[in-house]
This record gives C-alpha cells, structure tokens and sequence, in this order.
C-alpha cells in the first residue's frame, strides 16, 4: 500500500519524530505559542525568558499548518531575550524592550510575537506595558502572549471529554454541550492573545465568515485542501471567506472583524471576545461534534447558510455536491468494494459513529469493529469511563447498518491480527502508531490501510473531497500485492508489547512508570 | 591559521537565537550516561520535554527521564510535594537504579531546597549559564562521589587512567569512544570512562592521569588536589595525527612506561592505499566545521593537515574552560546570529558541512558529529581506525558535487 501523493517526506519524518518525542513528554506552553505565531506570515517568535527556553523548540517539528497553508518549509528564526540573574533580580521588562528593538531592525518582520515564559512570569514582568511603550519605535506589530510553563490547563478535566460523549451519545441533545476545556494551553491562549491585540474595528463584508483552521502537527492531513474546499462551496453558495486563521497574514488579522460570523474549531475565547468587542457571532464546534460525517458537513454549511438567509442556495449547492459524490465519484468505487468484507479498528471518540457512517456510505461492510481504548488510557482517562464508552459504541455500531457481526473490545494487537485473517482489508486508525500497526498487519501477509497515512483523511474535516479520496485509497487498498510480499520486518525483530503497542518490551516499565507520573501532572 | 577562542559572548546580545541549551541540558546530557541511574527534572513539563526529545530521539533505548511537572500551585507553596511524588513513582519502576534530580528555571527560584529529598542526586541547574557550564557542573558533583569511596585493593587496576567528559550521545559517539579504548588497550593502557555508571566511579581514584575531553576540568582540578592525580585537557583526536598526538599526550604526563610505538596505525594507511589517487580530490576543498570547541578543534586540524582541506569557517556552538585553537579562516564562538551572516550566501561555496542537526537546514547533506545528532543514523567510528570512514563520507560530498548543477 502506498502512501498518497500528499504526504512528502518531511511529513512522515516529523510524524516519526513527534512519534517517538511524546513517548515520555509534555511540551512545553511555549511550543504551542511559538506554532501559532509561525502560522501567521512574516512573524518571529521571541521568547522573552532564558535562552534555553529559545533552544530546543528549532528542533522540534516546523508546525504542518505553516508548512501547508503558508508553504514554509521550516520554522521561523526563534528569538530569545537570553534572560539572566541580573533580570531576575532587577526586572526584565528594559531588556525586553530592547530586544524588540533590535529584532525589529534586524529581522524587519510584520509582527513580532512575544512570548513570555516562566522566568519573567514568576518575576512579574508586564509584557503589555512594556508592547505599549515601544509599539511607536518598531516597524512590526507586537503581540505578546503569557506562556508560563507551570500553567497549563490541558492536564485538567482529562475524563471530561469522555463523560461529554458518552452523555451525547446516549441523548442526542446534549452533543453541543462537549466542549474541549483547554483554553489555558499555549497554543490557545497564543491566539486568543493575536486576536485581542490586532483584530481592530473595520467595515463589516455582508455574508462573509472567518474560518478557524487546527492541525499543527497533523502532517498527513490534507489541511489546504479543507480549506480550498470549503471556500469553493461556500463561494458557490453566496458566503465569502473573510480570513483563514491562523495560516494567514498579519492584515487578514487586522480585518477578521469584516466578517459577520467566525467559525471557530479551537478558542471559544478568542471567539467570545469578538463578539464582545464587534458583535460578529460565531459558530463554535471544537471537536467536530457537530460537523462530523456526511450529515455534519451538510449541517455545517446550512448553519452558516442560515445566518445569512441563504437556505435555499445552500440545498441546491449541497444537492449537487453530494450528488456528484455519490453518483460520480463512489459509483465506480462502491462496485469494487461489493463482495469485500473489511475490519475497523478506532479509539472511541465523538466522531466515532459518523465516521463509521462515512465507511458505510462509501459502501464497506464491516465485519469486525476493533475498539482500542489504549490511546485515551495513555493520556489519563479513567478505566470506568473508557470501558463505557467501548460498551455504548458497541451497543451503537451493531445499530448500523454496515453488517457489522462482531465487535471486540480492547485486543492487544497480535489477537487483532488473528480475528482479521477472515476479512479483504482492515481499516485502522488508532490515533498514533497506524503506520506500525499497518506494518504488523501488513508482515502478517494482510492487507490494511490507515485513512490518513494512505488518504490524508480525519474524520474530523469538513470536506467530501477528502471522503472521495479515502474511498480511492480503500479501493487501491483492496488490490494491493501485500500476500504475495513475504516481509520479515527488522522492526518487529524485537520484543512489541501488544497492548502499549509498539513499546519495546524492554522499555515497558519507562511506559507505564511515565502514564503514572502524569497522574501527578493532573492531580 | 590558528584562531583562538574568544570567550562567552552571550552578554553582548539583547536578542540572539541560542547556539546551545542551558545548564540544565548539560547536567542531563551528563547525568543520562550514567546507566545505573534515572535523571529526573524538577521543574515542569517544558523544562523535561525538550531534554528528553533529544535523548530519545538518539536512542530509542534511552527514556530515563523523568519529571516533578511543576504546575501553578506548586510556584506558590512550593514543589517538594509534587517531586517526593514523582519520586516514589520512578523507585517503584526502577527498582535498582540510584535517582538523580535536576531542578530547572522555576524551583531555583522560588527556592525549593532540595537538601532533604530522597534523591542519590540532587543539583541545583537553575542558573542562567551555558550547557557546557552544566556539563562541567554536573561531572564536579560526581566528584563528592570520588572523594568520598574508602580505598579498596579490589578496585585498583594497573596502567589505568580517567576518560572524563567525551560525548557519547552523539551520532558515533558510541563507538569513538569505544575506539579510543581499543587504541589505548594496544598500549596496555586501561580506562575509566567518567560518566560511565555510579559504580564505575569508584575506580576513578585508582588512576594516575585524568583525560579531560574539553569538559570536565573542574572535576580533574578537583581530583588534583584531592586526590593528586594529575590531569591533561585534550581535544577531540580526530585522524591518524590527532590520535597519535593523543597518545603523545598521555606518554607525556602518565606515571607509568609503555613504548610508542605508531605502527599500530599502519593498517589504517594500508587500507587507504588503494584509494590513494583520490586524496588529491580533498585538497583546498572549501570546508565548514560547526560543534563544541573541542570537537572542532580537533576535526579541523584534521581536515588541513592531513586532507589539506581548507575550514573557510568555524563555529564553536559551545565554549570551554579551555582555550582550544581552532585551524580556520573564520572562527564565530557561540554566537548562531553571527555564524548565520557569515554563511549567508557561501552556502554553495562551502563544499562540505560538518555540524549538528541544525546545520541540515544549510545543507541537507552535513556530516552530522556534534550535538545534537539525532539525524543520523551511525554504528561506526570516525576516529582511530574510524578515521576511514570519516574520509569516505567526506568523499561521497565531495564526489556528489560534480552531479549537483
């Protein structure tokens, strides 16, 4: 199976990297800040707090929304104020003002993105007074964004997102309440801060909206083409695209509050205040709960259509839109898949249902369903709940209509293999490791595919295009000459724990020490 | 031409992008060498990620940290909690390891005092210095550990002295040093490597020479006076020269007899031969060399004596407490703002790039050395017998410019 054309190189090693970088690791609040300032044009970071703060992040993968919307192959250049003991005792805020100075002339970019850390937050350095005094002496525009390492709120509430879903799925009316509470991280709170200090007062664009795009370290995402496509249907149905953001410019910035109605995926803060401030409403939908599958896109543009009282071109816009998929695209795809039968394996989350509704749309009969809950254990969700969550999916999915005969909760991976021999291909996305996992399958002489790696496809975008193009690749899939490849992998060499897959036996005690020291990181 | 190192600059600059970590990274590139211990950082989750990023990433093997994630509570009533948590956690899962805490930044400052944790370890890098000052920091807090072993007959080795302060996690680092102990062996010299374990500390006071490979010295100052061994500070002994220099060095200063004798390097000049009529091709081959001073240092005498290739430039992305010359043209020290200005533009004039992972964003092809390395896979040396191989990759650069338009 190869892997589409979308994927360069750089994206799979950067996948790689951040794969085997988050083993034992929580960045920091200031790599967050420093990708949202690199997703908009021409901006450099700078860190205001000691230089090894300013190290490591150059290392660190360039963010995927810089990469794909803004076409940049590599970070901005990372600034720091090297702060030292004398800041620390006598203040940092002259230093900070000189070295915006200085980078300013230096670098002459658009906006300079301050970014403090723990140091100058501990001492009490006032970053806004400090943008305040100096904005008349540099060319660029400041922003700065409080981005102490020690507080960070993605620790907290972790259960919360799977108690959400299970209360969504058991009542329908409650989907819109699950909400993502992680305001306080620094990427969120990066934006939040871009938006507050450059957005200013402008002409209101009748019909027109801001888009909110994520995915900093989404690689195999096709980002751009999201994006293209919802500008085209939107275009199509008489909605303009205001600003794209983050992946934009420093004056598309400046002029979000043209548009009457943000959507917003991430900051529901960054949101709210511009409602406050230019009373432009928004649409808010952070983990796709509303816009997920087939029904969800539709949702998404009659919501926005509805705003502006274009209902009626909308329905002619989507009529035509699904009508071209499924008459002309999936036809041909779904008489290959006939006589196919296929497994699934996901990690229970709130687009699990819709996203096994967009498989039977593009005409898959699902076997065997494979429910993981390794992921959401990893990051701290507690047993009780993910065990419900397998259970109500479960209960949820023999409800399709995809054919599904058996649904197997929690198999370590080697037992997943064993109870997929009897299926065409096995379709798996486990959130991380897919592509080791594809190998395992793959080693094992069957076939299997994982809808990012080979489709660029997440089940949370908003694009048919992308639906298309997962049907494609299944078909493609199917074909491939795997059984007739006899693969002996050197990665499978070694001792692969099947649960925590693919740790190394060897380091399994780091594993599991590690998932219990973040219980304290929560606590 | 020599180029003399010209100290920290830091302080000239109000904005600068960094050439090197802080002292906290030095501390943990140290501390993580020691294989019968588990480094972990108090600090929060930040000042643990970007440590353990480049540790794992050189080797999936490597995961020893481990951290007191330090959240907003814990700056106002203190971070002991949290630590003697993380703590109780990492005894349970690495049940024969000694543990070794790093603070960072924040529990520096708000004074967490570590004194009475229960650590093996304990070091204070909230400092606002260099990573080579941490290096040099955390290899003299071993010295409490030196100092303090009773004399024990069992320990002592003949012919034996001190390897203290080479890089192993470095792409090849392994294996260099490996060499270097095989080299030493066919004189019958036998080695301690400081960090190497905690236990293996406690042959150290048997030696009777201290080789400092650039970081280290204030140990080897310290084990001087304590102990009366005595101590050299060497570079990095890249090619045949460097190695025999090296091994000049040792004879010089070491208490006991063995005989030079540089015919154990003819085997190296042998397997050269054949592609003697190649080397002509190396000459005033403009060159760029990019690591800590040491390990320029060395690579770049190299590189002009023996391959008569021309270092147009040389940056120094971690000073020492030693001077070390550097054989160059131009030679930047610590400052990556500077060394940027002078390669702009040369970028294609340079021919061959040697340099850390930072360096591929010049050219995608840098021979990758110096810290951090993890673009590289490497299973050979450079050094010692290594030295081939490191001429054989100069020359698949150098052959891959006739291609390139």
């Amino acid at each position: 199976m190869s892997f589409i054309s979308l994927i360069g190189p750089a994206d799979r090693y950067y996948s790689r990297v951040l794969n085997q970088a988050t083993q034992y690791g929580i960045d920091c609040k200031i790599y967050g800040a420093i990708c949202v300032i690199s997703e908009i044009r021409n901006a450099i970071p700078l860190i205001h707090g000691p230089k090894g703060c300013a190290y490591y992040p150059r290392f660190f993968p360039p963010d995927a929304i810089r990469m794909k919307l803004l076409a940049e192959r590599d970070h901005p250049p990372i600034y720091s104020t090297a702060m030292t003991e004398s800041e620390v005792i006598y203040g940092g805020e002259k230093r900070l003002e000189d070295a915006i100075v200085e980078l300013d002339r230096k670098e002459k970019p658009e906006l300079i993105g301050v970014i403090g850390s723990c140091v100058p937050a501990i001492i009490g350095d006032d970053l806004e007074s400090v943008i305040t005094k100096i904005k008349d002496k540099v060319g660029a525009e400041i922003i700065s964004t409080p981005s102490a390492g020690y507080d960070d709120e993605r620790a907290e509430n972790i259960d919360d997102i799977a108690i959400d879903t299970l209360n969504a799925w058991k009542d329908e009316t409650k989907k819109e309440e699950i909400k993502f509470g992680i305001e306080r991280c620094g990427r969120l709170d990066a934006m939040y801060s871009i938006v507050e200090q450059l957005t200013e007062d402008t002409d209101t664009i009748e019909k027109s909206v801001n888009i909110d795009t994520f995915g900093r370290l989404h690689y195999y995402e096709d980002l751009k083409g999201e994006i293209d496509e919802i500008r085209a249907v939107l275009n199509k149905m008489g909605v303009r695209v205001n600003t794209v953001f983050p992946g934009c410019s420093v004056s598309d910035i400046r002029k979000m509050p043209a548009a009457e109605l943000n959507f917003m995926r991430r900051s529901e803060n960054a949101a709210k205040f511009m409602k406050k401030k230019y009373g432009t409403d928004y649409l808010f939908d952070p983990l796709c709960v509303r816009y997920a599958g087939l029904d969800g896109i539709e949702r998404f543009y009659m919501d926005i259509a509805s705003r502006f009282n274009l209902e009626g071109e909308a329905e002619a816009v989507l009529r035509n839109e699904k009508m071209l998929l499924r008459e002309r695209k999936l036809r041909k795809i779904r008489k290959s898949l006939k006589d196919k039968t296929f497994s699934v394996v996901l990690v229970p989350m709130t687009v699990s249902i819709e996203y096994l509704k967009v498989l039977e749309f593009i005409g898959l009969k699902i076997k065997k369903l494979f429910i993981n809950t390794e992921w959401l254990e990893r990051f701290g969700t507690k047993k009780e709940y993910t065990n419900e969550l397998a259970n109500k999916l479960s209960d949820l999915a023999y409800g399709l209509d995809t054919g599904i005969e058996d649904v197997f909760i929690n198999l370590d991976a080697f037992n997943e293999i064993e109870k997929s021999k009897d299926v065409d291909l096995s379709i798996i996305d486990t959130l991380q490791y897919n592509e080791e996992r594809v190998m395992l399958y793959e080693s094992k002489g069957l076939r299997a595919l994982s809808p990012s790696l080979h489709a660029g496809y997440s089940p949370y975008r908003i694009s048919y295009k992308m639906i298309e193009r997962l049907g494609e690749a299944i078909v493609t899939g199917i074909q491939s000459r795997v059984p007739e490849r006899k693969r002996k992998l050197l990665y499978f060499h070694y001792g692969v724990d099947g649960w925590r897959f693919p740790c190394f036996r060897d380091t399994l005690h780091c594993r599991i020490c590690w998932e219990e020291m973040m219980n304290i990181w929560r606590q | 031409m020599g180029c003399q190192v010209t100290g920290d600059r830091w302080a000239k600059w109000t904005v600068s992008i960094p050439s090197q970590g802080c002292e906290l990274l030095g501390a943990y590139r140290i501390a993580v060498a020691l294989k019968d211990c588990i480094v972990m950082i108090h600090g929060p989750t930040g000042c643990h990620y970007g440590p353990n990023f480049l540790e794992v990433l050189s080797n999936n093997l490597l995961s020893s940290g481990t951290v007191s994630a330090m959240r907003d509570r814990s700056v106002i009533y203190g971070g002991i909690e949290n630590l003697e948590k993380a703590i109780a956690v990492t005894r349970k899962y690495y049940k024969n390891k000694k543990i070794i805490v790093l603070s960072s930044y924040v529990p520096s400052i708000i004074g967490d005092d570590l004194e009475f944790v229960d650590a093996d370890i304990c070091l204070d890098c909230g400092g606002f210095g260099p990573m080579w000052q941490g290096m040099e920091m955390f290899l003299d807090k071993l010295g409490d550990f030196i100092r303090s072993e009773n004399d024990n007959d069992k320990d002592k080795k003949e012919n034996l002295i001190n390897l203290i302060g080479f890089q192993e996690d470095v792409a090849g680092g392994k294996e260099d040093l490996e060499e270097i102990k095989r080299v030493l062996s066919l004189y019958n010299i036998n080695t301690n490597v400081i960090p190497d374990s905690f236990e293996s500390l406690k042959y150290a006071k048997h030696a009777s020479l201290n080789v400092v490979f650039g970081y280290g010295i204030k140990l080897a100052k310290r084990m001087e006076r304590e102990v009366g061994i005595p101590y050299i500070v060497v570079d990095y002994p890249y090619g045949v020269e460097g190695i025999k220099r090296f091994i000049d060095a040792i004879y010089q200063h070491s208490e006991f007899n063995f005989d030079i004798n540089y015919k154990v390097f003819d085997g190296i000049y042998e397997r050269l031969k054949k592609y003697r009529d190649n080397l002509p091709l190396f000459y005033e081959v403009p060159a760029c060399v990019v690591g800590d001073l040491p390990r320029i240092s060395g690579l770049s005498r190299f590189l002009e004596e023996e391959l008569g290739m021309n270092v147009e430039l040389a940056f120094a992305t971690s000073s020492a407490r030693e001077k070390f010359g550097v054989s160059c043209s131009k030679f930047v020290s610590e400052s990556f703002d500077e060394f940027a200005e002078e390669i702009k533009g040369k970028e294609r004039d340079i021919k061959v790039l040697f340099g850390t992972d930072d360096e591929r964003r010049v050219r995608s092809d840098t021979i990758v050395l110096a810290f951090p390395s993890f673009t590289r896979m490497s299973f050979v040396p450079y050094m010692g017998k290594g030295t081939l191989n490191l001429i054989s990759d100069i020359y698949e650069r150098i052959v891959r410019n006739a291609w390139i338009k």
